[in-house]
């Protein structure tokens, strides 16, 4: 019996269809995996489960154990038992186990004035939490001491701990930040919920999870499902193949010369250790080449940039920019090395309330700094120069940078760099968030200064399209070490994706 | 003519460009507009006492001490951080400034006085600057607690006398003297507003400063030395702080142990409302004076018109308050723009 199904859900955001016709049912004591790469449209169809979106008009259907749902309705999914465990499981860490678990239920058993009586509050939480076979956990320890496994039990505790009955719980990617081996504590949890009648709705990038856990899956891909099967019928590599799209994937059409080895790297990473994701990286980067960089969250592609750009400590290794071993990170430290930074995040590199100009020249301003003035004219002419050059729009200097579009935007960073002629660029996401054309222009403006001025690049992209589009060798990393590597033709979207879940 | 038909050829983008950039002018010179109102209007209903020479003269000169404590405070501000401390870093300046020719019965020679004192100020500065940057502690909370702190040791070195004695001659006529007929505190907020001018708009540590302030974490990773601008900023700070305290007691020729604390409010509320003029958004030397003004001249005339004393505190907390309202609706008018 399905105690949860969705039915010919369609979903189109400008320029894209996120989901076509999809349909998706989870059995009552089942867990069901929901698998797919970036884009593959699975986040909107949890979305669209949740009421955050709600579908195209058609003749798309909801029901939760019986009961017809009407889309965009939040509360009443809420009420008919469904709840979601996001990646940020909305914990507050200064708090206690016990005073997370009741916070937001709106009726603590109170006592005169309102005092609220958590002698008996208490009671029942250890209670809820021996009920789960989570007796483990102190109901008075701070949550930011517990362990992420631990923190993540006491969000589906606090998730289950309300007083209609639970039909269906989605995981959506919560066990991503979690190290792997120690999700066999979670998995005891779901399956004593499932042995109730729960269902289970299970969303990861970690093929082995789905083969150990879950009764059934589906895959998405462009929007469509692509793949519905039982478990018990699959492997991880034919599962790989499935999400990837090998069986019908186009082979790379490539025109470009291979690159000949010869000159000396000009970044090279040497087993290099960054907190407890980034476990061991070896590879080099020569001058004129673009050097991808791809795997799934936790595999230690996110600390690489951490690291480049002085948010995160060296644990051990060595990292060398021409040759030179680097002491100190950072993008100031960096630029004496000539290497420039761009993080991923936008609120990372838009310094709000300054102007497109500001914005642009703030990498370096020493070219404007002539005779003991700072020379508005001069930074003004460079900015008007950038601005045509990079074809940013609105093409105005003094306009404020928050009023440009996230595609300008992004151009406006690639320009705050370029202009400094580094010789080395580390680029993080660089067309996350930036529409069709922008990223267009973006990837050619980096593959016009690797070709002609043979900057040597680093892209670290989850954008498997722009991997293969531009770089001309691309490491996998898995586990924090680098598991792969490709080179010119082997370069495809789907051999990627595939090597990243391997 | 021209200039529309420039308009209508670029299109709506440039003509919105143009609205933002040019900052709106209503909005740059209500300020300074404002002034020269009240001037006007105190000129017309006090006539005669108002506007002379003597009454305004006096005005600025009582401005000189809070105007370089505000000037210092720029720079903190401009880089995004409070401090607070400055009341009790003027308190510690004077006590320090005065206790030293007490103890010494005025032989000790007014310069080594001064660069002493003014170290003293910095040290306040590079230890508000530790617990800030390196600490990582809120910039309110650290120097609401310094600021104490600088209080109370004054208090311990006056120990709770107000200290008068063995002020040198050659120390007070430094306050009290003129240059070419201007009072030498008028003179020194005069460079001391072209330097940090010079500094904010016209060197590149200026603009570093503004882009630590508008956003700390994209400045950095975009290569600005952020810890560094704002060591200097708390250092600036405390630093004018102290020069206003040196100030104070070459022209009072006393210390008292509480002096400190009435310049803390009307030097915020002259650098917000200045930063709601001339450059509207960023706090700025020119709209900070003119701020300045428009607090001072409006206390003169109230006073001259025989308004109760209460009406000065208040008048100088709304005036705060009215301009944080003015930003903020800025600000959500060019959020709203986008």
């Amino acid at each position: 019996m399905n105690t949860l199904e969705l039915a010919a859900v369609t979903k189109s955001f400008p320029g894209q269809r996120a989901l076509d016709n999809v349909d998706f049912t989870v059995a009552k004591g089942e867990i069901h995996a929901l698998l797919g790469h970036n884009g593959s449209g699975k986040s909107t169809l949890i979305k669209i489960m949740s009421g955050f979106y709600l579908p195209d008009g058609g003749p798309a259907s909801y029901s939760v154990a019986g009961h017809s749902m009407k889309f965009g309705d939040g509360v009443g999914v809420g009420r008919a038992g469904v709840r979601f465990i996001h990646q940020d499981i909305g914990l507050l860490d200064d708090l206690t186990v016990l005073e997370n678990l009741r916070l937001g239920s709106g009726t603590y058993d109170a006592g005169l004035l309102g005092r609220i009586r958590w002698g008996s509050e208490r009671a029942a939480a250890v209670a809820r939490l021996n009920d789960l076979g989570l007796d483990h956990i102190d109901p008075d320890a701070v949550v930011g001491r517990l362990s992420a496994v631990e923190r993540t039990e006491v969000a589906i505790a606090r998730a289950l701990d309300v007083e209609s009955a639970i039909s269906v719980l989605v995981l959506d990617e919560a066990t991503a930040a979690l190290p792997s081996g120690q999700v066999e504590h979670l998995f005891a949890l779901v399956r004593r919920l499932v042995a109730r009648g729960v269902g289970v709705v299970y969303v990861t990038h970690r093929l082995e999870e789905v083969l150990a856990i879950a009764d059934r899956v589906t895959v998405l891909r462009d929007g469509e499902v692509v793949l519905r099967s039982q478990v018990a019928d699959l492997t991880q590599q034919s599962l790989a193949r499935v999400i990837a799209g090998m069986d019908v994937g186009p082979v790379r059409d490539d025109d470009r010369a291979p690159r000949e080895p010869g000159a000396d790297p000009v970044l090279e990473f040497r087993d290099v250790h960054v907190g407890s994701e980034l476990r061991g990286a070896t590879f080099a980067v020569h001058p004129g080449e673009i050097v991808g960089v791809a795997g799934l969250s936790g595999s230690g592609v996110h600390e690489i940039v951490r690291l480049l750009e002085g948010s995160q400590g060296l644990g051990s290794g060595e990292v060398l920019l021409g040759g030179t071993p680097v002491r100190k990170f950072g993008a100031r430290a960096l630029r004496r090395h000539r290497a420039a930074v761009l993080p991923g995040e936008r609120t990372r590199k838009r310094i709000v309330g300054m102007s497109v100009a500001e914005n642009l020249t703030i990498g370096d301003l020493t070219p404007f700094w002539r005779g003991g003035f700072f020379r508005h004219r001069a930074e003004r002419r460079e900015a008007t120069e950038a601005i045509r050059r990079f074809s940013i729009l609105p093409g105005d200097p003094d306009q404020a940078i928050e009023l440009l579009s996230g595609g300008n935007a992004q151009k406006v960073y690639v320009a705050r760099w370029l202009r400094t002629n580094p010789q080395v660029l580390i680029l993080e996401e660089p067309t996350h968030g930036v529409d069709v054309g922008g990223s267009a222009d973006i990837l050619r403006f980096v593959s016009e200064v690797a070709a002609d001025h043979g900057v040597a690049v680093l892209l670290c992209s989850s954008d498997t399209d722009d991997l293969e589009a531009t770089c001309d060798r691309v490491v996998i990393l898995r586990d924090g070490v680098v598991a792969e590597q490709l080179t010119d033709r082997e370069i495809t979207r789907e051999r990627i994706v595939e090597l990243c879940y391997a | 003519m021209p200039d529309l038909a420039a308009e209508v050829a670029d299109g709506p983008t440039r003509a919105r460009a143009r609205r933002f950039s040019a900052g709106n002018l209503v909005e740059r010179w209500a300020g300074p507009a404002i002034l020269v109102a009240l001037m006007v209007t105190f000129t017309i209903a006090s006539p005669g006492i108002f506007l002379t020479s003597s009454n305004l003269l006096a005005v600025v000169n009582n401005q000189t001490i809070a105007a370089v404590v505000a000037l210092g405070l720029l720079f903190p501000l401009a880089s995004g951080v409070f401090d607070i401390s400055i009341g009790g870093v003027i308190t510690l300046s004077v006590i320090v400034s005065a206790w030293m020719f007490q103890s010494t019965e005025g032989s000790m020679p007014v310069a080594l006085v001064i660069l002493l004192t003014l170290a003293v100020g910095a040290t306040a500065g590079l230890i508000n600057a530790f617990l800030v940057v390196k600490l990582k502690i809120d910039p309110f909370i650290v120097t609401l607690g310094s600021g104490s702190v600088f209080l109370g040791i004054s208090q311990l070195i006056a120990n709770g006398q107000v200290i008068s004695k063995d002020i040198p001659d050659g120390y007070t006529k430094l306050g009290r003297g003129e240059l070419l007929g201007v009072p030498n505190p008028i003179v020194l907020v005069i460079v001391l507003a072209l330097v940090v001018f010079y500094v904010l708009e016209y060197t590149p540590l200026g603009r570093m400063v503004y882009a630590t302030g508008a956003g700390r974490e994209p400045a950095r990773l975009a290569g600005v030395p952020t810890d560094r601008i704002l060591f200097l900023a708390f250092v600036i700070s405390a630093v004018c702080a102290s020069l206003a305290g040196l100030l104070y007691t070459s022209r009072i020729g006393t210390g008292q142990p509480d002096v400190g604390g009435q310049y803390l409010l009307p030097c915020y509320a002259a650098a917000f409302l200045g930063s709601t003029m001339i450059k509207p958004g960023r706090f700025n030397v020119l709209g900070l004076l003119v701020g300045l003004g428009i607090l001072a001249i409006g206390i003169n005339g109230l006073q001259l018109e025989g308004i109760p004393f209460w009406m000065i505190s208040t008048f100088q907390g709304g005036a705060l308050i009215l301009a944080v309202v003015f930003a903020k609706v800025r600000t959500q008018k060019t959020a709203a723009g986008s």
